[in-house]
């Protein structure tokens, strides 16, 4: 039940840690996984293979492979769930995980290697039983943009205006020295994400959304705060069946440990006792019934041409659905087409908008920095064949489309208000409360 | 010289230097990118002897890290052990547990038989020690002594002292000590787990940390319930675990609880059902990698628990962004959860996948249509016809896809067979180029051609185009697909067979040959002969 070895590896194969518990390994697991990693490739590399005895499990995160190796059997869902709360615990206490983070934080995080296993065996692995164990300052690494994955992250990216776009790459856990002159600062997060496959005519054939409530406490001594949450909302289970109406209306949900859950019964009130790091309150899926009116919607129209030609014109018209003083941000449409388009021209109504056409993958991408609410955007793309055979409109299947909707949650739920109990009321705490809906996988049929 | 090497004469004389040494960041700083050449496999065993020195630096990161140096070197160099022992055995009794904590894992970690009195004594100081942080890892260092020397262990009592910290009370004592326990005791079964233990373990479960959890549930399938009232009780106890926050938990739990009921197997699909709501929020958590690994244990449950994971079939639909690997394993589970009532949405969603990008996903969404059509008489036609629309599409892989799905199945019952053998014969796409589309166009049309009047022409035409060019397997399809033909319209294929047989049985490719002769053989013994066996050979079993 132990494990011999974790190592994290760039995608290119260079290996920035390598920690053995065990050194009962004969071969070199690290060339072993990055030579299947080369032969296979990252899209079908699995999560967890054996190979000569020895179980490999790894988590991709931000072009990073976190990898752990075992000789006895062990689950993989174990290993992975530990390989996540690995990563989050260094999140925690770096701000950001990527190989920059990494190489400047590297004896911080054999640090943290050292205390979460012992021999092999997973002891504690919680950032704030850890935090009194580690010796090291975090060195902090300017963040680009973070990737899709972290999705809490990107957050602070977009609502530049509100909060500063580092915040979310400083590390929770914090030095004395910081501590003094560091605001009281506390961030909630309602994010949601999205996966709908949304018909031609508009209706949705398919939806499904999970939220996740958010927290990353800077709060000085750890005060208990309160959230409390929209009075309509519902569990399906507590609900009648028949009660339409607009009220939220959840399929199931699930609390942090530190959550009192008996006032979210009563009141629909969250009473956290944070600890440290940034933990998820509440996970909640919501009822895929009634559907929700889907936030988006694409038409496209096939425009008539001189019949000679063998391209072919289409009008895409993408309409928000979203309220007036919201708006989404960088959302992408990616069109596949067929292999007989060589090439495309378009013709756009707004700025900030491209289209391009990839030709590796025969994709149109269409990029839109900012889509205000209740508005909608055309754009007329040509399709050029030089085949000779003509594109159809119907040999077009589905769009994808990529969007963070930022100040909505596509389910309504609200924070009412978020109070914190700080006993000595030495401070006025900054409270920053964001609401995002991404799409996880929103899908057009044509 | 190399640059590894320059760089570790650089870091050795900077080590050298007094200004560096009482600096406590330029060390820090200096021992990073020692740990950095680790990482890339430098050869840093020059190092040791000034490293060895730091551990008794003031600044507590230095030393973690010189300590960290020691249990990866000590192996390349057996004089570094004797440099450090003292120094570790002067910091186990040091007042910091930390401290102490950090030097005795150092210690017991130094793989030479000769240092193992030293450990022994270092081990026996810690399992007694006050701070629980010590306890902890000396309870495991006790594991690694007996990886050096198994008989001092035994002898000396540890085991003994181990079981007895089983009541500790820390939690992570206890789960180590188990765990302790079960290897040193590995020859003998490992730990010994009583009634009493299992009581007591069950009800300490909130205490333990997740992980101690899920060692601990591991461990007690290895007791046997002793009475049906135990079990129950027992179960009860499990019962909560089931709905847990930590999916390794509930797992392991789930594991338990399935062990336990194996001798009442009509629970098993009620306790499934009970556990609905966690797989479902395991696949939906949007943690691929573990999306995935809660995948690969549910189809343990398919064969016989099949209708608790067809309620949540659109738990297994792909989304977009997931990679190639999972949209893969979930398309075909896909086949295997579909009812009548889900079955038309189960066949649409499967039809989007089919224009997915990767076509190794696209390719095994066709497969899983086309597994979906062998289920039952009512979803062949709707599957057939899904799989006929997308030959519209322009893209010669697709289309060569599609036809090695329709090469295994039985058409025959096909309603508009007649229409898709008129699409698939339009001759413009029966080209050499992708192997495995091509044989799998020819055998359809040895299979349905009769039903055309110009498919000889086809294989005439390609014949004429490309037999030069074509690979055996190719070959070897185009024969069978001729013979066929012929068995049905003799008068129109005749030539073709004849021109055709003479090149194969001149071929070098044994199977090749072998086939053509074969059919010499049975075209000898007589028509009727030759269609009993080659008309009927595939789809009568």
């Amino acid at each position: 039940m132990y494990i011999s070895e974790i190592f994290i590896t760039t995608t290119q194969g260079d290996v920035l840690i390598d920690k053995q518990y065990r050194f009962d390994l004969t071969v070199d697991a690290k060339a072993i996984f990055l030579n299947k990693l080369r032969n296979v490739g990252s899209d079908h590399l699995l999560p967890y293979f054996v190979q000569d005895n020895l179980t490999y499990c790894h988590i991709k995160r931000n072009g990073l492979y976190i990898m752990v190796v075992t000789s006895c059997e062990i689950s993989p869902i174990f290993l992975v769930e530990f390989l996540t709360r690995f990563f989050h615990i260094c999140k925690d206490f770096c701000g950001i995980v990527n190989e920059d983070a990494i190489r400047a934080n590297i004896l911080l995080i054999y640090e943290i290697l050292n205390e979460i296993v012992e021999f092999g065996y997973i002891q504690l692995a919680t950032t704030d039983k850890i935090k009194p164990y580690i010796q090291s300052d975090p060195v902090l690494v300017l963040a680009n943009r973070s990737p899709a994955e972290e999705i809490a992250s990107r957050l602070f990216g977009i609502e530049t205006r509100v909060a500063p776009s580092s915040a979310s790459s400083k590390p929770v856990v914090r030095t004395a020295a910081e501590q003094e002159n560091r605001k009281n600062e506390i961030f909630v997060d309602v994010i949601e994400k999205m996966v709908a496959v949304v018909n031609a005519d508009g209706l949705v054939s398919r939806m499904n959304v999970t939220g996740n409530i958010n927290v990353k406490s800077f709060l000085s001594g750890n005060p208990v705060i309160k959230l409390a949450l929209n009075e309509d909302l519902t569990l399906r289970e507590q609900s009648h069946p028949k009660d339409f109406g607009s009220h939220v209306t959840m399929e199931q949900c699930s609390f942090h440990q530190c959550v009192r859950k008996e006032d979210f019964n009563d009141s629909r009130c969250l009473v956290v006792h944070p600890p440290i790091g940034e933990f998820s309150a509440m996970t909640y899926r919501l009822a895929s019934d009634p559907p929700l009116k889907p936030p988006f919607r694409l038409q496209v129209y096939e425009r008539e041409q001189e019949s000679s030609s063998t391209d072919t014109s289409l009008s895409l018209q993408l309409h928000s659905h979203i309220p007036e003083n919201t708006e989404a941000v960088n959302v992408i449409l990616r069109i596949p087409v067929p292999g007989t388009v060589t090439g495309i021209s378009q013709q756009l109504n707004g700025p900030d908008q491209i289209v391009e056409f990839k030709t590796s993958n025969k994709q149109i991408v269409w990029k839109i920095k900012k889509f205000p609410g209740s508005s909608f955007l055309t754009a007329n793309i040509r399709l050029i064949s030089h085949s000779g055979i003509k594109t159809r409109l119907k040999d077009i299947d589905h769009v994808v489309m990529e969007f963070e909707a930022s100040g909505y949650t596509c389910s309504g739920v609200q924070i009412r208000y978020l109070r914190v109990f700080d006993r000595d009321q030495a401070y006025v705490p900054y409270r920053w409360i964001r609401y995002i809906t991404v799409s996880d996988s929103y899908i057009f049929k044509l | 010289m190399d640059i590894a090497a320059t760089c570790i004469n650089d870091i050795i004389r900077q080590l050298e230097d007094p200004t560096i040494l009482c600096d406590p960041a330029a060390c820090r700083n200096l021992m990073a990118k020692v740990m950095n050449m680790i990482g890339r496999g430098v050869d840093v065993s020059n190092l040791s002897p000034h490293i060895a020195k730091l551990l008794a630096h003031p600044d507590p990161m230095v030393k973690k890290v010189a300590c960290e140096f020691v249990c990866v070197q000590t192996e390349k160099s057996s004089d570094l052990m004797l440099l450090v022992v003292n120094s570790l055995l002067r910091d186990c009794s040091d007042s910091s547990p930390m401290t102490r904590g950090l030097s005795l894992r150092t210690l017991s970690s130094l793989r030479q038989e000769s240092a193992s009195e030293h450990i022994l004594q270092a081990v026996q100081k810690g399992l007694v020690d006050h701070s629980s942080y010590v306890r902890r890892i000396a309870i495991l260092s006790a594991v690694r002594l007996h990886r050096l020397s198994p008989d001092l262990v035994i002898e000396m009592g540890i085991v003994d002292k181990l079981y007895s910290l089983i009541r500790d009370s820390d939690p992570v004592v206890v789960v180590n000590c188990l765990l302790a326990l079960e290897e040193i005791l590995k020859d003998e079964g490992g730990v010994v787990i009583n009634q009493k233990m299992v009581y007591h373990l069950l009800l300490s479960m909130p205490k333990f940390t997740s992980w101690g959890q899920a060692y601990v549930l591991t461990l007690l399938k290895k007791y046997t319930l002793k009475s049906e009232e135990e079990t129950f009780d027992i179960l009860n106890i499990l019962d909560t675990h089931l709905q847990e926050s930590s999916y390794s938990v509930f797992m392991h739990s789930l594991q338990l609880f399935l062990l336990y009921i194996s001798t009442l197997p009509h629970l098993k699909e009620k306790v499934l059902f009970r556990c609905k709501e966690m797989f479902v929020s395991g696949l939906n958590s949007g943690n691929v990698e573990l999306t995935y690994s809660i995948i690969v244990f549910i189809e343990n449950f398919l064969d016989d628990s099949k209708s608790v994971f067809c309620e949540c079939y659109k738990s297994f639909f792909c989304r977009f962004k997931e990679p190639p690997y999972l949209k893969i394993r979930k398309i075909e589970i896909l086949p295997r959860l579909v009812t009548p009532h889900n079955f038309l949405e189960i066949l649409g969603e499967l039809r989007m996948y089919c224009s997915e990008v990767s076509s190794m996903v696209s390719f095994s969404a066709m497969k899983a249509i086309g597994q979906i059509s062998k289920q039952d008489t009512d979803y062949f036609d709707r599957c057939v016809q899904k799989l006929e629309e997308l030959l519209e599409i322009p893209e010669d892989s697709v289309w060569a896809n599609v036809l090695q799905v329709f090469e295994l199945l039985d058409l025959r019952s096909y309603a508009r067979l007649d229409n898709l053998m008129q699409i698939i014969c339009s001759k413009s796409h029966l080209q050499p180029t992708n192997e495995n589309g091509c044989c799998a166009n020819l055998f359809l049309i040895g299979e349905y051609g009769h039903l055309l009047d110009d498919s000889p022409y086809i294989l005439e035409e390609f014949i004429g185009n490309y037999l030069e060019e074509c690979p055996d397997v190719i070959r070897t399809y185009l024969l069978t697909a001729v013979m066929k033909l012929f068995l049905m319209r003799p008068a129109k294929c005749q030539h073709l067979l004849g021109r055709l047989l003479e090149v194969c049985v001149a071929s070098r490719n044994k199977d090749l040959n072998s086939k053509a002769y074969n059919y010499y053989y049975l075209l000898k013994q007589g028509p009727e002969f030759a269609k009993e066996i080659v008309l009927n050979k595939r789809f009568s079993h």
